[in-house]
C-alpha cells in the first residue's frame, strides 16, 4: 500500500508502450529460449567464461550485491528477447548461486545482497506514523475542552488589557521617549 | 514496481529439503547390456514438471559445489 505513496518518476509515460510498432521491440517477440532448462545452460555458459569472471570480480569489490547483478541480468535478458519475464524470475536463483560460487571460489569480500536489513522496512514506517496520528488525535480531542477553558481566559485577559485607561503620553519634539 | 525481485526468490530457495520428501530409492542396476541408461525415475516423478522443482534441482547441485568449496 506505501508503494502507491511513492512518487513515481521513473515509471513510463501512458502512452509510451504505443510509441512503436507493435512486435518491433524485442519483447513482443517469442523468446529466444522458451525453457527453464535453455535459459540456464543459456547463463551458466556465458557465466562460466573468465570474461564474466573478472568483469563480475571487479563489480562485486566495488560493493554492488550479488542479487542487484542478478537483478540486472534478469531484466536485460527479458529486454533482448532472450527469454520472458517469468523464466527470468524463476531462474533467478541459480544466477545467484552461480555468482555466489564464483565470488567463493575467487575468495573475495563481497556483498551477496541476502543480509537482513537494520533499517524497518517502509511498511513498519507508515504503521507507526499511522498509530502516531491517531494517538496524537485521540489526545487533542481530550485535550480540547482544556484548550477551551485557556482560549477564554485569554481572551477575558485581552479584554481587560483593552479596558484599562491609558495613560497620555507627551506629544512635541521635545517630549521624552522611553 | 518492484524491480528487486532476486533476495525474496533466492530466500525462497534457502531451505531445499522439500527435494528429498517423498523420493523413492530405487535400486538400479550397473551391469548388463539391456540395463536401461536414463533415470526413469525422474521421469516418473510428477514433481519434474513444475520448472520451480526443476530449478531448484540446479541451486541445490550449485550449492553443494559452492559448500564443499568453502568447507574444503
Amino acid at each position: 500500500m506505501d508503494n502507491f505513496q511513492e512518487q513515481q518518476f521513473d515509471a513510463p509515460i501512458p502512452g509510451m508502450s504505443m510509441t512503436a510498432e507493435l512486435g518491433a521491440r524485442p519483447w513482443q517477440q517469442p523468446p529466444r529460449f522458451s525453457t527453464v532448462e535453455q535459459t540456464t545452460s543459456h547463463y551458466i555458459e556465458s557465466m562460466s567464461s573468465e570474461e564474466f569472471s573478472d568483469k563480475l570480480i571487479d563489480v562485486l569489490e566495488m560493493g554492488v550485491p550479488v542479487t542487484t547483478i542478478a537483478d540486472v541480468m534478469m531484466m536485460n535478458g527479458t529486454m533482448d528477447g532472450t527469454h520472458s519475464a517469468d523464466i527470468g524470475i524463476l531462474i533467478m536463483p541459480i544466477l545467484v548461486e552461480f555468482m555466489l560460487l564464483i565470488a567463493d571460489s575467487s575468495g573475495i569480500e563481497y556483498t551477496s545482497g541476502l543480509e537482513e536489513e537494520d533499517t524497518p522496512s517502509k511498511a513498519a514506517i507508515a504503521r507507526a506514523v499511522d498509530k502516531f496520528k491517531k494517538e496524537r488525535a485521540s489526545s487533542q480531542e481530550d485535550k480540547g475542552s482544556d484548550m477551551q477553558e485557556a482560549g477564554d481566559q485569554f481572551e477575558a485577559v485581552v479584554e481587560n488589557t483593552e479596558q484599562m485607561p491609558q495613560e497620555d503620553k507627551p506629544v512635541g519634539l521635545m517630549a521624552r521617549r522611553a | 514496481m518492484e524491480t528487486r525481485t532476486a533476495k525474496s526468490i533466492y530466500s525462497k530457495f534457502q531451505d531445499l529439503s522439500f527435494l528429498d520428501e517423498g523420493k523413492k530409492e530405487k535400486a538400479i542396476t550397473t551391469s548388463g547390456l539391456l540395463t536401461p541408461k536414463n533415470n526413469s525415475a525422474k521421469i516418473d516423478d510428477k514433481r519434474y514438471e513444475q520448472p520451480a522443482y526443476r530449478v531448484a534441482e540446479y541451486v541445490r547441485e550449485i550449492r553443494n559445489k559452492r559448500e564443499g568449496l568453502n568447507s574444503g
